[in-house]
């Protein structure tokens, strides 16, 4: 992973929680290439690469994908079982951020292999910590398939 | 005197001597012979004495046993009387009773509000092939709207027009076995749900107590709606007003930083952010608030034609409307419907208000609000000429906070309140678009629509 930044593909409808994320993945200091999307449709979109996402320069494969589950269109969950249900997509880990810590979108989310799952702290400095340790997490110490 | 004189007198009285003697020895002769009979007469008498002697002896023994039988079987007889009698008390007792008991039965199955049918089962070949219904109570007839007539007397089949006769198998179970059996079924010959308790009351014969539960199962499905309806408000609450606040709280944390490092320019922009968010949750709060309005106060229903209807709605929206050059087109077919005018207003205002946001680039926008007949009946419309609706991201329109596109100003919330009124009212909504770019049409049913002018006039 040296030098090479990791693609984060970041599924938020909300622009201003895509902004807080981007902030806080951009004040960890390493290395990151965030691609936002912000609707369910466009992250199926950039993924299976069409509706205006055919070239892989604009969409290149993401090391992982930060997904909200509220979302226009087509629902997180929805992308999420897309993602884990397609060969090529499945070995891609996939991290709920979302502020819904309901239990159904929490079994419904693990029923659907998913990796992660986080909820957002409404209280800032939370927020802003649990950013801290995705940052060290997932873009310093994981590992990723080749 | 003379000596013959004296002879002859002599042999006079010899000869008289003679003859008194003959006569006396014969007469003792006859005498002997008399009292020899007599004798033997008497012997006979007193023989025949002495046997009536001993045969009344007999007699009056009898006698005396008959009398003491008799008075023995009378007792008896007085006994066994009397034993009558206090059972026969006791019999025309139980008989009273039962009559009152039978009295009371009959006002009981005349006055429970719960059907009543006695049936016997019919067998052909063995198995129980139908039902006879034998009686039926009063509420049966309530309930069925099948008079006594109709049915007594009758098979299951006749009565119900249905090859099949009705929950055969569990009857004629219960008729067999005796076993009470009780269930809950939705009766599709008279399209409603019963709650039918099955006894037995002798062996091949069974009695059905039943109630019309159509309502409760009704209100039981209302309240199931309502409750996924309010779970499903909680859960988009709980997300959609935490977001608002997540992003106050950062942009707040930001903002301090920002202050600290006397940064105007970030401040700003941080600011627009908490605003945004302040007023996205201010948006919220009143939407929900409209929402539980809607479910919770209904005005009387009462008729209104379509073309004030939407008159009206189209006052209401004008600033809109002329704002973007949308050219409204109304029906000409006059319609009547029936409902909470006020919130009958609100659905047109959400639709049309819906159609003038997503009209996309049109240069020519158009509204029309039409009528439509389909074979199910009346389709109202309000159909546009805007942006469209991918037929895929259709299923999540109506839902609560659902917005296709966040960068529109709402809180997804119009077409939520547009299906809260029209399920009110007893119909469906329902969206038809083949894609983006060809217009929406947005089909609604109402109870009670029809075609017409409204009583009382009005109508222009």
């Amino acid at each position: 992973m040296k030098g090479e930044p990791v693609v984060i593909l970041l599924v938020e409808d909300d622009p201003a929680h895509a902004e807080i994320a981007k902030r806080n993945l951009r004040k960890s200091g390493l290395a990151n290439d965030i691609k936002h999307v912000s609707d369910g449709q466009e992250a199926l979109d950039y993924l299976f690469r069409q509706g205006g996402y055919e070239s892989p320069e604009i969409s290149p494969r993401p090391h992982i994908v930060l997904l909200d589950l509220r979302l226009p269109k087509v629902d997180g969950l929805e992308v999420l079982a897309k993602i884990k249900e397609t060969l090529e997509l499945r070995d891609i880990p996939v991290v709920i951020l979302t502020t819904s810590s309901a239990e159904s979108d929490l079994t419904g989310a693990y029923a659907q292999h998913v990796n992660s799952y986080l909820v957002k702290p409404v209280d800032f400095d939370k927020f802003s910590e649990l950013m801290k340790h995705f940052g060290y997490y997932w873009l310093a110490w994981n590992q990723y398939p080749k | 005197m003379s000596a013959r004189k004296a002879v002859r007198l002599e042999a006079g009285l010899q000869e008289l001597n003679g003859q008194l003697d003959t006569k006396v020895r014969e007469r003792t002769a006859e005498l002997a012979l008399a009292n020899d009979s007599l004798t033997a007469q008497y012997e006979e008498i007193t023989a025949m004495n002495e046997e009536l002697t001993a045969q009344n002896e007999e007699i009056s023994s009898l006698n005396a046993e008959l009398e003491h039988r008799v008075n023995e079987r009378t007792a008896d007889l007085t006994a066994a009387n009397q034993e009558l009698t206090a059972q026969f008390e006791e019999l025309s007792h139980t008989q009273k009773a039962l009559l009152a008991s039978e009295e009371n039965f009959r006002t009981f199955f005349d006055s429970v509000s719960e059907g009543v049918a006695l049936h016997e089962v019919v067998y052909g070949e063995g198995e129980a092939s139908d039902y006879r219904v034998t009686r039926t109570n009063p509420a049966y007839e309530v309930h069925t709207g099948l008079s006594p007539e109709k049915v007594q007397g009758r098979l299951a089949t006749e009565i119900y027009g249905v090859a099949d006769p009705p929950y055969l198998k569990e009857f004629a179970d219960v008729a067999q076995t005796g076993e009470p059996y009780v269930f809950e079924t939705y009766f599709p010959p008279m399209a409603k749900h019963f709650r039918i308790s099955v006894v037995s009351p002798m062996k091949g014969n069974f009695a059905t107590i039943f109630e019309d539960i159509s309502e409760r199962i009704q209100r039981e499905s209302e309240l199931r709606q309502k409750n996924e309806e309010m779970s499903r408000f909680v859960y988009t609450v709980s997300h959609d007003l935490r977001s608002p606040l997540v992003t106050i709280k950062a942009f707040l944390g930001y903002l301090e930083q920002d202050l600290k490092d006397k940064d105007a320019e970030a401040s700003s922009k941080d600011m627009d952010y908490i605003r945004n968010a302040a007023d996205k949750m201010a948006t919220l709060l009143d939407e929900m608030l409209n929402l539980s309005r809607i479910g919770s106060r209904v005005n009387p229903p009462e008729e209104v034609s379509l073309k004030d209807l939407s008159r009206e709605v189209l006052e209401l929206v004008a600033g809109r409307i002329t704002g973007r050059c949308v050219q409204v087109k109304l029906t000409e077919e006059p319609v009547v419907l029936f409902g909470d005018v006020a919130r009958l207003k609100e659905l047109y205002q959400n639709l049309i208000d819906n159609a003038v946001k997503f009209m996309g680039k049109q240069a020519a926008p158009l509204i029309e609000i039409g009528v439509r007949h389909d074979p199910a009946g009346i389709t109202l419309f309000v159909r546009d000429n805007g942006s469209g609706i991918d037929p895929r991201h259709q299923k999540k329109l109506f839902g609560l906070f659902e917005q296709l596109d966040k960068t529109a100003d709402g809180a997804g919330m119009g077409l939520a309140i547009a299906k809260r009124i029209v399920e009110l009212h007893g119909g469906t909504i329902w969206v038809e678009s083949v894609g983006e770019g060809t217009g929406t049409t947005f089909c609604f049913t109402l109870d009670q629509t029809r075609i017409g002018t409204k009583e009382g006039g009005m109508s222009k």
